[in-house]
C-alpha cells in the first residue's frame, strides 16, 4: 500500500484521517496518539505482517533500554543497544550478501537462506540508535511508551524517511497528546499541497524518465552508444531524485495532515556547486544523521586532515551499504568518498573564503552533475559489468548513433563522423522504447524542474514562486479554490497518467 | 493568508467525485469476479471448467500462471491465430498460450519468462507471415516489436479507462455495477460477462460472441471486414527478413536445449485472403524462399498451412479474414500429426480428429466439451451457419 496506491488514497487515508480529526475533536489525547500509532500499524502490515513482529520486539527492546540509559547511563548498556540494532539490520540485510562473497572467496557453497528483507528497517534502524545515543548522552527525555510508538511507526516517515529525530517528533507528539495544534485546517490545506506535488513528481515525473534508465541498465541494451548511454544515465539521476524527493513531500504532505511537521529531505541538490554542497542538499536528513551519529563520532574533522579524509571514505562507504547490500552500492559510497575528499582538498588549496566567480560556479555545476551522474551509474547498475558498459558507452567507445534525418549533416562531414564513430539510422537503442516525442520531452522537462524551480518547501513558505532569479508572485500559493482545483488536477492528471500508461507492456510481464 | 476553508471545500467535492469512480469501479470488478487473487480465480476457473476473459489482471499473468499450474506436456504459442486448438486435439495434458508471440523475438522472451521454468515436450508455434517481411530497417524492428495485447490495467481505474477509451458504455457500466449484468457461474472477468466468450481451463478460446456476429452477415462478408487490417505484408514490397529467420532459429535452439520439441506451422488464410493479397501484390517471393528454407532446415517440423484447400478446408471453417475456427486448427494439427516423423504424432488424438472433423467439416466451432454442452444454443447456431463455399 504505497502514498500513490489507489487503496492508500481512497480507502486507507480518508479513514484514518477522518477517524482522527473525529478523535482530535471529540476524544482524549491519548486515544488520538493510539489510534495514529494503531493506523501506522495496520499500514506496514499490508506488507508483510510477519515483520511487525520484528518490529514490535526491537521496539519494546529500545524503549527498555532507552529507559534504562536514562535512569543509568551505560557505556556497556549503549553498546549493547547499537549491536542489537545494527544485529538485526545486519542479519537481515547483509546475510545474503555476506554469504554469497564468502563463498566466492572460498568456493564454498553455503546456500543462501533467502531471507527477505522487512521494509523499512534501514530507517527503522538508524532512527532506534540516534534515539538511544541521545538518551545515553542525556539529550532525549523519559517518553511515553504511546508516544514513543508513534514516533518509530508513524507511517508517513516510516517506509523511506525523512529519518526524523526524536527531538523534532517528540515534542509535537505531546502536543497531539496534549491536544494543541494551532491550524487543523490550514494544516490540511498545506499537507495536501505537499501531497499533490509529491504525487506528480512520484508519477508525473519519475516514472515518465523511468523507462530510459531502466532500459539501458537492463541486460537488453548491449553495449548502449554514446547517446543511448547519456540519456539513460540522466533519466536515472532524474528519476532518483523525483521518485524520492517525490515521496518525501508526500511523507510531509501526510505528517502535516495528521499535525506533525517532518523536515524537509531535498534542497534542489541539483543545483549544488559541489560535492560538498550537493550532500547538504540530498537526503539532508541522512546526511545529518551520518554526520551526527558517525562522522562526528569518529572525530570529524578534528583530527587533523588524514584523519577527516579517512572519516569522509568511511561514513561515504558504509552509507553506500546502507543503501543496500552489493558492491556497486560500495563504490557509489567509495565515489562520494572519494569527491568529497577531493573537494575538501580543493578548499584548502583555494582557501574557505574565497568568493567564486560566476564562471567558477558554472564549471562547478557542470562537474558537480558529471560526478554525480557518473556515481549514480554504480547505484543503479545491477553489477560491475552493467556499469562498465553503461560508462563505456557515455565515454563513447561504442560510437554515437543518431536517428536517419541526422544522415544529411554528419555525411557532410566525414572527419568528425569517423573519428566520433559516428552512424545513423541504425537501432538506436531508446528507438525501441517507443512514446515518441512526448516522451523524449519529458527528459528535458524535469531537468528544468530540478534546476529552476522552487521546492515544494520553498514555494509553500516562500509565499512566492522562484524561477532562477525571477520571482512570480503570480504564482504564489494561497489556500484558494482556485489552487485547490489546479493541484487536484496536477494529482488527478499524474494518477491518470499511472493508470493509462502502460508501461514495460514487454519486459515485466 | 485567506481561510483554506474555500480550499478544503473544493478540493473535497473533487475528490468526493474521484472516489465516487473507484467506487462504482470496485462494484463492477467485484459483480464480474475480478477481484482478489488470481491464483484462486485460475483455481476456481478449472473447478468448474468456466471461461475467463478479465481486465484487472495481466493477461501475460493469466498465461503464466495458468500454464504453471497446468505444466503441460504440449503447448501452442503464437498470436489470437493459435488460440483456437482446444485440449481435447491430444493425448497428453496440453495448455495453449497462444495470444502474445507475433514476432520469434517475442517468442524468445516468452521462452524466458514462461516455458523455461517448467519446459513442454512439444511445442507449436504458429508462424505469422509479417514479421518475415524485411524490407527495410523499420520492419526489422517491426519484427521484434511485441504484440499489443499483452498490457495491464491498473484494476482501481478500470472501469475509468474502458469508458475513457470508449469501449463499455455508462448503461453496461450501470448494469455491470448493479449486477443486472452478472458474469454468472462459470464466468470470470468484464469481458466474460459482457459478451459470454472467453478463455477455457486449457487456454483456447471460446470464441461466441464471434459466432454471434457472424449470424448477422453473409459469407463473403466476414472476408472482408478485416482484410487489409490483418497482415501489411500483403501490400509491402519485401525481401526475407534475417532478423525473424535468426529469431526463429535461435529460439528452436533454446528450447532444443531443455528438450523441447518445436512444431512450426504458418497459420491459415480463407481462399478469399489468399486471392485478395496475390491480386494486391505480385511479389511475395520472399515468403516462398522463408518456406523453403524453413522446410529444408526443419524436416518434419515445419508445415505451411497458409491455404487449407488441400487440406479440404473452405472459407465457412474460418471466423474472418485471418482468423481459422476449431475445425480448421483441428485440419491443421491433424495432418502434422499423420507425418511419423513428426513431434505431434504420439501426442494427438488422431482417431478422434478424423472422426470430428468428419462429422464438423463446414463448422468454426464444436466446442467438444463441458463448456460448449452447457450452451446447446451456441452450438445450434454453429450449425446453422455450417456452410460449404
Amino acid at each position: 500500500m504505497l502514498f500513490n496506491s489507489t487503496p492508500f488514497l481512497f480507502a486507507f487515508l480518508p479513514v484514518s484521517l477522518l477517524v482522527f480529526r473525529l478523535l482530535f475533536r471529540h476524544a482524549p489525547g491519548w486515544m488520538v496518539v493510539l489510534w495514529l500509532s494503531l493506523s501506522s500499524i495496520f499500514f506496514y502490515a499490508q506488507f508483510i505482517p510477519l515483520h511487525l513482529a520484528l518490529f514490535a520486539t526491537s521496539i519494546a527492546v529500545n524503549f527498555t533500554l532507552g529507559r534504562r540509559l536514562a535512569d543509568h547511563p551505560s557505556r556497556a548498556v549503549l553498546a549493547g543497544g547499537i549491536v542489537f540494532n545494527l544485529g538485526v539490520l545486519c542479519v537481515f540485510k547483509y546475510t545474503g550478501f555476506v554469504i554469497a562473497n564468502l563463498n566466492t572467496l572460498t568456493g564454498l557453497a553455503i546456500p543462501d537462506p533467502g531471507i527477505v528483507l522487512p521494509l523499512a528497517l534501514s530507517f527503522f534502524t538508524f532512527q532506534k540508535i540516534g534515539y538511544i545515543i541521545d538518551v545515553y548522552r542525556g539529550g532525549a527525555p523519559r517518553y511515553r511508551f504511546n508516544d514513543f510508538l508513534l514516533f518509530v511507526m508513524f507511517f508517513p516517515q516510516l517506509l523511506a524517511g525523512p529519518i526524523v529525530h526524536h527531538a523534532t517528533v517528540m515534542p509535537q507528539i505531546a502536543n497531539l497528546s496534549g491536544k494543541r495544534w494551532a491550524d487543523p485546517a490550514g494544516d490540511l490545506a498545506i499537507g495536501l499541497t505537499f501531497f499533490c506535488i509529491g504525487l506528480f513528481k512520484k508519477l508525473g515525473i519519475a516514472d515518465s524518465v523511468a523507462p530510459y534508465g531502466d532500459f539501458v541498465f537492463s541486460g537488453d541494451a548491449a553495449a548502449p552508444d554514446m547517446l543511448t548511454a547519456w540519456i539513460g544515465a540522466i533519466a536515472y539521476t532524474l528519476q532518483i531524485y523525483f521518485d524520492f524527493s517525490g515521496y518525501s513531500d508526500m511523507a510531509v504532505g501526510l505528517g502535516r495532515m495528521f499535525g506533525i511537521r517532518l523536515p524537509q529531505n531535498f534542497l534542489s541538490p541539483y543545483r549544488a556547486t559541489s560535492i560538498i554542497d550537493f550532500w547538504r542538499r540530498w537526503h539532508v536528513t541522512l546526511s545529518a544523521f551520518l554526520r551526527d551519529y558517525l562522522y562526528l563520532p569518529l572525530g570529524g574533522n578534528r583530527r587533523g586532515r588524514f584523519r577527516r579524509y579517512a572519516n569522509l571514505w568511511i561514513v561515504m562507504l558504509l552509507g553506500g551499504l546502507w543503501h543496500g547490500a552489493a558492491w556497486t552500492f560500495v563504490a557509489w559510497g567509495a565515489l562520494h568518498g572519494f569527491y568529497l575528499s577531493v573537494n575538501h582538498a580543493w578548499h584548502a588549496v583555494r582557501g574557505r573564503d574565497n568568493h567564486p566567480g560566476r564562471v567558477e560556479r558554472l564549471a562547478g555545476w557542470l562537474l558537480t552533475v558529471l560526478a554525480v551522474v557518473v556515481a549514480w551509474v554504480f547505484f543503479r547498475a545491477p553489477d560491475f559489468a552493467t556499469a562498465g558498459k553503461v560508462l563505456l558507452g557515455m565515454a563513447g567507445r561504442n560510437g554515437i548513433i543518431l536517428p536517419g534525418a541526422a544522415a544529411p549533416f554528419i555525411d557532410a562531414l566525414p572527419r568528425l563522423k569517423a573519428a566520433l564513430d559516428i552512424s545513423t539510422g541504425g537501432a538506436n537503442h531508446l528507438a525501441t522504447l517507443g512514446g515518441g516525442p512526448v516522451m523524449l520531452l519529458s527528459l528535458p522537462a524535469a531537468m528544468i524542474i530540478a534546476l529552476a524551480c522552487p521546492t515544494a518547501h520553498q514555494w509553500l513558505e516562500d509565499g512566492a514562486w522562484r524561477f532562477g532569479s525571477y520571482r512570480f508572485p503570480l504564482l504564489a500559493w494561497h489556500p484558494t479554490a482556485a489552487w485547490a482545483m489546479a493541484l487536484f488536477a496536477l494529482a488527478a492528471g499524474s494518477l491518470a497518467w499511472q493508470v493509462n500508461t502502460v508501461r514495460f507492456l514487454y519486459f515485466q510481464f | 493568508m485567506p481561510s483554506p476553508s474555500r480550499f478544503l471545500m473544493v478540493f473535497l467535492v473533487l475528490y468526493g467525485a474521484m472516489a465516487l469512480l473507484v467506487g462504482v469501479n470496485a462494484l463492477v470488478i467485484g459483480n464480474t469476479r475480478e477481484y482478489g487473487d488470481l491464483d484462486r480465480l485460475i483455481e476456481e476457473q478449472g473447478r468448474v471448467k468456466g471461461l475467463y476473459r478479465g481486465l484487472a489482471h495481466s493477461f501475460f499473468e493469466f498465461r503464466q500462471r495458468s500454464y504453471a499450474r497446468r505444466r503441460p506436456e504440449v503447448t501452442i504459442i503464437g498470436t489470437s491465430r493459435s488460440q483456437e486448438v482446444k485440449s481435447y486435439f491430444f493425448t497428453r495434458p496440453f495448455y495453449n498460450l497462444g495470444g502474445p508471440v507475433y514476432s520469434p523475438f517475442q517468442a524468445g522472451v516468452l521462452a524466458d519468462k514462461i516455458l523455461m521454468a517448467a519446459p513442454p515436450k512439444t511445442l507449436i508455434y504458429v508462424l505469422e507471415l509479417a514479421p518475415f517481411c524485411g524490407k527495410t530497417d523499420e520492419l526489422d524492428r517491426r519484427a521484434q516489436e511485441w504484440h499489443a495485447d499483452g498490457g495491464y490495467s491498473n484494476r482501481y481505474w478500470l472501469v475509468t479507462r474502458l469508458l475513457m477509451e470508449g469501449r463499455i458504455s455508462v448503461a453496461q457500466v450501470f448494469d455491470l455495477a448493479t449486477g443486472r449484468i452478472s458474469a454468472g457461474d462459470d464466468l470470470f472477468g468484464i469481458s466474460a460477462a459482457l459478451t459470454g466468450s472467453g478463455f477455457g481451463p486449457d487456454g483456447s478460446i471460446y470464441n461466441f460472441v464471434r459466432l454471434r456476429e457472424m449470424a448477422t452477415m453473409d459469407v463473403p462478408a466476414r472476408f472482408t471486414q478485416l482484410f487489409g487490417l490483418t497482415d501489411p505484408s500483403w501490400s509491402e514490397r519485401c525481401h526475407l527478413s534475417r532478423v525473424a529467420m535468426n529469431g526463429i532459429d535461435a529460439f528452436v535452439a533454446k528450447m532444443h536445449a531443455v528438450g523441447t520439441e518445436v512444431v512450426l506451422m504458418l497459420a491459415p488464410y480463407p481462399s478469399k485472403t489468399l486471392e485478395g493479397a496475390a491480386r494486391q501484390n505480385d511479389d511475395l517471393g520472399y515468403l516462398d524462399e522463408m518456406r523453403r528454407e524453413l522446410a529444408t532446415k526443419y524436416p518434419h517440423h515445419f508445415f505451411d498451412f497458409t491455404d487449407l484447400r488441400p487440406l479440404g478446408a473452405n472459407d465457412c471453417e474460418f471466423l474472418d479474414s485471418a482468423h481459422g475456427g476449431e475445425v480448421a486448427y483441428m485440419r491443421m494439427v491433424n495432418a502434422a500429426a499423420r507425418d511419423p516423423l513428426s513431434p505431434l504424432h504420439e501426442v494427438v488424438d488422431r482417431a478422434y480428429l478424423e472422426r470430428a472433423i468428419e462429422a464438423n467439416a463446414g463448422r468454426t466451432m464444436v466446442a467438444d466439451d463441458d463448456i460448449g454442452r452447457r450452451r446447446p444454443a451456441m452450438m445450434a447456431l454453429a450449425e446453422k451457419l455450417r456452410c460449404s463455399r
